[in-house]
């Protein structure tokens, strides 16, 4: 299986997971929050690359192809370069939706959002 | 109860909420108000923190997941947070309305945070947690174990069966007494 792209990306939105919890309105007015579990679920990553080259392009996109929605992967390193992210065991990245390339004569910008998983879905 | 990192927002946005008031139809004098207690809830404010250092955003995320996420309210540096701002009383209590966002460019980067405000110490200051203890096993006991021998199958009479001696066979689950 092959990798995802080690370009660092030129921009990154980083939405971190939500713990399983649920709300409740009360009728006196309090808001009280229930915790179901330590589990964090659906941390969004979104990478921007502002030029690759055709080969970069190429690589990316066969990686899409290759995994889909369905396969979790791992990051490189250069993905979350400088961020101090902390993945929890085994949990794997997964493409929330394919990603959008524009291409030009020389370079192509492209924008990848990925959705942490937990192992027992990926 | 960890407070917010004492980081300045650039700017604060929020929405008043309002107070905790039902509406029910009436034909005749339309819309009869009830209002249930004396709260105003649904107080959010939404924090934006511009061109900051990874170090700050990570200390931010960090607060967010040592909260439980949106779980366990907070408190935060009053004078930092909010400057020169009075809008809400100086010992309100926050959560997480949803995950922070951050932006990343490099050296400095952009944080959008949500919060929930509880005006004063109200409904958001107390938390509950159930903690789900490893089960404690009892002192172990000697037991005797019966095995059927005989011709198949085994009938256990339970409603007709009427033994000359009185038999009981108790399980003994963890601590349970006999």
């Amino acid at each position: 299986m092959s990798s995802f792209i080690t370009v660092p990306p030129s921009q990154r939105v980083l939405i971190p997971g939500e713990a399983v919890s649920s709300q409740l309105q009360m009728l006196n007015g309090d808001q009280h929050n229930v915790r179901q579990s330590n589990a964090t679920l659906n941390h969004t990553l979104r990478l921007s690359y502002a030029a690759l080259t055709n080969l970069e392009a190429f690589s990316l996109v066969s990686h899409y192809f290759l995994n889909g929605v369905f396969y979790g992967f791992d990051l490189p390193s250069e993905a979350t370069q400088g961020m101090s992210l902390t993945i929890p065991s085994g949990y794997l990245w997964r493409y929330a939706a394919a990603p959008e390339c524009e291409s030009s004569s020389t370079s192509t910008s492209a924008s990848v959002e990925l959705v942490l998983k937990p192992p027992s879905l990926t | 109860m960890a407070d917010f990192p004492t980081i300045s927002p650039d700017s604060i946005s929020f929405e008043l909420g309002g107070m905790n008031v039902s509406e029910a139809a009436a034909k005749t004098v339309g819309g009869v108000y009830f209002r249930h207690s004396l709260k105003t809830d649904n107080v959010t404010c939404t924090v934006s923190f511009q061109n900051i250092l990874s170090s700050a955003v990570e200390e931010i995320r960090n607060h967010y997941f040592a909260r439980g996420g949106s779980s366990l309210p907070f408190g935060v540096n009053h004078s930092s947070f909010w400057g020169a701002i009075n809008v809400v009383p100086t010992d309100s209590t926050y959560r997480y309305n949803s995950p922070p966002e951050e932006e990343h460019f490099g050296v400095y980067n952009n944080v959008t945070v949500s919060l929930l405000v509880a005006l004063g110490a109200g409904g958001l200051a107390s938390s509950y947690i159930l903690v789900g203890e490893p089960a404690q096993l009892g002192s172990l006991v000697a037991f005797s174990s019966y095995a059927f021998s005989g011709t198949a199958p085994f009938i256990l009479d339970a409603d007709d069966a009427d033994p000359a001696v009185a038999a009981s066979l108790i399980l003994n689950a963890g601590g349970a007494g006999s």
